[in-house]
């Protein structure tokens, strides 16, 4: 009898154990796979909702337009978050290298390679100043934060210097052609954003340096004990951030002809990298995923736009979509300590 | 490898979608062609009348910028980026349009900014969807690369309230040189006045409350500025200019122009209505009312609501008519659509204290 009592509880003890690693295997595959089975739905509701206006390759084309500019932000945003930085400076880095490139460009005339140029080394000073205060031991959303608000400060002092009405008109040729050129009737930010993927991919996935991110980001410590090179590599990440940002602002601007203090559509980058599975503390995550993060919040952009929702709930549907993209990282860490 | 199989997806979508959206064909002509087959009887062409949209438009009465025809050439679908649903200005211009387009008979397709001029490239990307013959949007920062956007879907642009642009020919709205002009005549009425009695022998100032990024506001307040001056024979130094563009508020700017000259007395217009109340108010709050008088731009149911508690220094407005705005929208558009000739858009009414209960009593409470 009592053995029987005893097997029992362990026969029960084991089927709860198996339950329990069921649950968590399934959470596990939720996880993984949600943000495929998430925008998968999200295509089939809107192809439901209003299938003469979404299933259309125009329609494709809106989306991918939308995604283009953030998209290439993306590529490395991904890459500094893995890195365990979190960069909060990019709608005003953006802004600042569009209104130093305007500037320059527009307004003094100079060529085109010298106002890039100029640019650069403008972003480059920028990322090195981020991670100058990161080093000395400032966290890095602090950081960037501050550095966000310096660039915006220079992005007005743009403004004023050069007596301009609250923005810069970018309407010289030839970067109107080259901001809207397109490659057999694609716009050709479109495959830009996908090299700049495919480059992010193999530098993380084939090469030393983007092992030595996924470690930084992980375990900083044990990385440092590894000889990893902790201080270089974050300078690095966060210098081609700021760059590839002020790119992306010129190239809005561009479109937009016209160059402002703040790029609105950056903003959606730590959105997309969380829902990707890029883990907030670093460490984890695939790029070729953020890719899929941000077509699933621009389809909703899109979709939404279709069906005519009115601007205050889509504006709430953003602020829910931010929020859950927080609540999954979260719970991605607990699974990881258990 | 399951990362590798993750880019090789993502890859494979990536070539599916430039593949499917290379080979939809674009249509570049912008050009209509109307073909006229002189062998059919002619029909009559029948147009609306003015007096019938003046009743329509009942109480603001607008009167139509084009003699539009009852059967247009082509189902024309018109799109419009409201700048802020929300505003009580733009909102009369939502009404309208919607209003317009349904008497004219033609589709309307709307999207709301919210009050975030950067979010509209990317609404004007969802309203292209809806295969619109013509477009518009009021965005100071953001028009002309609306306009080129629109260019490339081979379709007309035609803005609120924006300023010229080398990438759409027409420029509709309110006229802003005779807008500032009209508000300074106002302004000049109410001083005048004053001078003659508790301003009398005291240091007068203009004060231009403007935004320097908005061309418009720049014409406006410019205007209103140089023909105040004019009037009442002010030196350079007394006409001064609050510009929102250099980060400062309306408010700051105004408080330390009257402390930095404590004796003076200070007449204000602003580019638009809540620009100029919102100092105002301050200025009272601080016990200062009686050496500030306001003329404002624009006129909708805020401002004609404050003028009705008769406050000391506020003047009257020169109303816009926001709702005859929007409805001479649909009517430009649609005149260009047609290749028919539209009459500029007039700014016709200045309210005063005297004035306002009954032009409030015609709009807001006739219902």
């Amino acid at each position: 009898m009592a053995s029987d009592v005893g097997t029992n509880r362990v026969g029960s003890a084991m089927t709860g154990q198996v339950g329990r690693e069921r649950r968590k295997r399934i959470v596990q595959f939720l996880l993984d796979n949600g943000l495929f089975i998430a925008f998968v739905l999200e295509l089939i509701l809107f192809a439901v909702a209003a299938p003469d206006l979404f299933i259309r390759s125009r329609t494709l084309e809106a989306i991918l337009r939308l995604s283009g500019p953030a998209g290439i932000v993306l590529a490395s945003y991904t890459i500094t978050l893995i890195s365990g930085q979190i960069d909060l400076s990019t709608a005003q880095v953006g802004g600042m290298a569009s209104l130093m490139f305007a500037a320059v460009f527009q307004l003094l005339a100079w060529p085109l390679g010298v106002a890039l140029a100029l640019t650069v080394v403008l972003t480059i000073a920028v990322g090195l100043l981020s991670s100058y205060l990161i080093q000395q031991g400032i966290p890095s959303f602090v950081s960037t934060l501050a550095v966000g608000v310096v660039s915006g400060g220079i992005g007005y002092l743009i403004i004023n210097l050069t007596k301009q009405p609250g923005m810069i008109r970018l309407v010289r040729p030839p970067l109107r052609d080259i901001a809207n050129f397109e490659v057999f009737n694609v716009p050709f930010v479109i495959p830009l954003m996908f090299i700049a993927y495919a480059i992010g991919w193999v530098v993380l996935n084939q090469t030393r340096f983007g092992a030595h991110i996924y470690a930084l980001g992980g375990n900083p410590a044990a990385a440092a004990l590894n000889g990893i090179n902790a201080v270089r590599i974050a300078r690095i990440v966060l210098v081609i951030n700021a760059v590839i940002t002020g790119m992306a602002g010129i190239l809005i601007a561009g479109r937009q002809l016209a160059a402002q203090p703040g790029v609105e559509g950056l903003g959606q980058s730590l959105t997309a990298a969380l829902f990707a599975g890029v883990a907030l503390s670093g460490g984890s995550g695939k790029i070729e995923r953020t890719l899929i993060g941000l077509l699933f919040l621009s389809t909703l952009t899109i979709g939404l736009g279709i069906l005519n929702v009115s601007a205050p709930v889509r504006q709430l549907i953003n602020g829910l979509a931010f929020v859950i993209a927080i609540l999954l990282d979260s719970i991605r860490q607990q699974l990881a300590t258990r | 490898m399951k990362s590798k199989r993750d880019l090789f997806a993502v890859l494979v979508l990536a070539l599916a979608v430039i593949v499917l959206t290379a080979c939809e064909t674009q249509t570049v002509e912008v050009e209509v062609t109307r073909v006229v087959d002189v062998t059919a009887t002619p029909m009559a062409v029948t147009f609306h009348e003015a007096a019938a949209i003046e009743e329509m438009t009942s109480p603001h009465q607008c009167k139509p910028l084009a003699t539009l025809p009852t059967t247009f050439s082509q189902p024309w679908r018109l799109g419009f980026i409201n700048p802020n649903l929300a505003h009580p200005f733009f909102g009369e211009w939502s009404g309208a349009m919607k209003t317009a387009a349904e008497f004219y008979g033609v589709e309307f397709f709307e999207s709301d900014a919210a009050g975030d001029y950067a979010t509209e490239p990317d609404l004007l990307e969802t309203l292209l969807l809806n295969d619109l013959s013509i477009v518009g949007a009021h965005g100071p920062n953001v028009y002309e690369g609306l306009a080129l956007r629109a260019l490339d879907e081979g379709i007309q642009f035609i803005g609120i309230d924006n300023g010229p642009s080398e990438y759409t020919p027409i420029v509709y709205g309110i006229p802003d040189g005779i807008a500032g002009m009209r508000g300074a005549e106002l302004l000049v009425e109410g001083v005048r006045q004053r001078m003659q009695e508790d301003w009398a022998g005291r240091e007068l100032f203009f004060i231009e409350l403007t935004h320097g990024g908005i061309p418009a506001c720049v014409t406006r307040t410019g205007s209103a500025a140089s023909t105040f001056q004019e009037a009442m024979e002010l030196d350079d130094d007394h006409v001064l200019m609050a510009d929102l563009t250099t980060g400062r508020s309306a408010e700051d700017m105004v408080n330390d122009t009257m402390t930095a000259n404590p004796d003076g007395v200070f007449a204000m217009i602003p580019c638009w209505d809540g620009l100029g109340i919102g100092p105002y108010n301050a200025v009272a709050e601080a016990g200062n009312e009686a050496d500030v008088m306001l003329v404002t731009l624009g006129g909708d149911e805020p401002p004609a609501k404050f003028l009705k508690t008769r406050p000391m220094g506020y003047y009257g407005f020169i109303e816009f008519q926001p709702y005859c705005e929007g409805w001479g929208w649909v009517e430009v558009a649609l005149a260009t659509l047609e290749g028919l000739p539209f009459e500029t858009y007039q700014v016709r009414k200045a309210i005063t204290q005297e004035t306002v209960d009954q032009r409030y009593a015609e709009l807001y409470e006739s219902e």
